[in-house]
């Protein structure tokens, strides 16, 4: 029975990582990030957001495009649908077991807000 | 995973969101501010130049031009949120439609009296700024 899963099969295993998670949650607010930008909201450094980008990215979740503005090289960073659709179900498990739900509930019940930020 | 891990993830997610928001609503709230600066410069413009229907068309013209390449500048900016690019488009395509309209009413309608080009100059101004102040808001709020 669909309704009787619990909650956790709907995490995705590659957001697990709190550094990933978050550079995923960065992006699914935007339509395109400047790496630094990400590296600075995130709190890591180059390489760090470089490695966890390329997973990201592998996975068919992030889209890395490199171009110029003016003269300066710069990287940009995007959530792809499927990526966007992952980070989606991943925070509708999250908000499940964080309400201390044994089974997946319907849709309607987790779009209701948490708390003051919804 | 536990309860308090997952309150702990969904909170680190709207911290992280809450910044690039700021980040993008901070260059709206810039662009808001700088259009007024430019509408005050417009009304002064008018005060000086009576009524003369050249210098509206003028003003506005570089107003138009000034606005949307702010707008195409805030697109090469760190952050570029959701939908950024659809109010771009509606908004510059709204401010063409609503000059072009000013345009017509000034020159054919009023069969080209100038008093009625500040009006509708202004009009087109006070929809433009609304916009600009609704997106400011709406980026703020998501």
């Amino acid at each position: 029975m669909k309704g009787a899963r619990h909650p956790r099969h709907r995490l995705e295993p590659l957001l697990q990582s709190p550094v990933r998670f978050s550079v995923m949650a960065a992006l699914a607010s935007a339509e395109r990030l400047e790496f630094r930008f990400v590296r600075d909201a995130v709190e890591i450094n180059d390489s760090a957001l470089s490695k966890q980008s390329a997973a990201l990215e592998e996975a068919g979740l992030v889209e890395v495009e490199k171009g110029y503005l003016g003269k300066r090289p710069r990287t940009w960073l995007k959530a792809t649908p499927k990526g966007r659709e992952v980070f989606q179900e991943h925070c509708a498990g999250l908000q499940a077991i964080a309400r201390g739900l044994a089974v997946d509930p319907p849709a309607e019940v987790l779009d209701r807000p948490t708390g003051p930020e919804g | 995973m536990e309860a308090a891990e997952a309150r702990s993830a969904l909170a680190r997610r709207d911290a992280v969101q809450r910044t690039g928001r700021r980040a993008h609503a901070d260059w709206y709230a810039r662009y808001l501010l700088g259009f007024l600066g430019y509408t005050l410069l417009l009304l002064g413009a008018a005060a000086v130049a009576g009524s003369e229907p050249a210098v509206a068309v003028a003003l506005n013209a570089a107003g138009a031009v000034v606005g949307v390449a702010a707008m195409g500048y805030a697109g090469t900016r760190p952050v570029v949120t959701r939908d950024f690019r659809r109010f771009h488009l509606v908004f510059s395509l709204g401010w063409t439609g609503l000059y072009v309209a000013a345009v017509v009413i000034g020159s054919v309608w009023s069969g080209g009296a100038p008093l009625l080009w500040w009006p509708a100059s202004l009009a087109v101004l006070a929809g433009w700024t609304l916009g600009a102040a609704l997106l400011v808001r709406r980026a703020g709020a998501r």
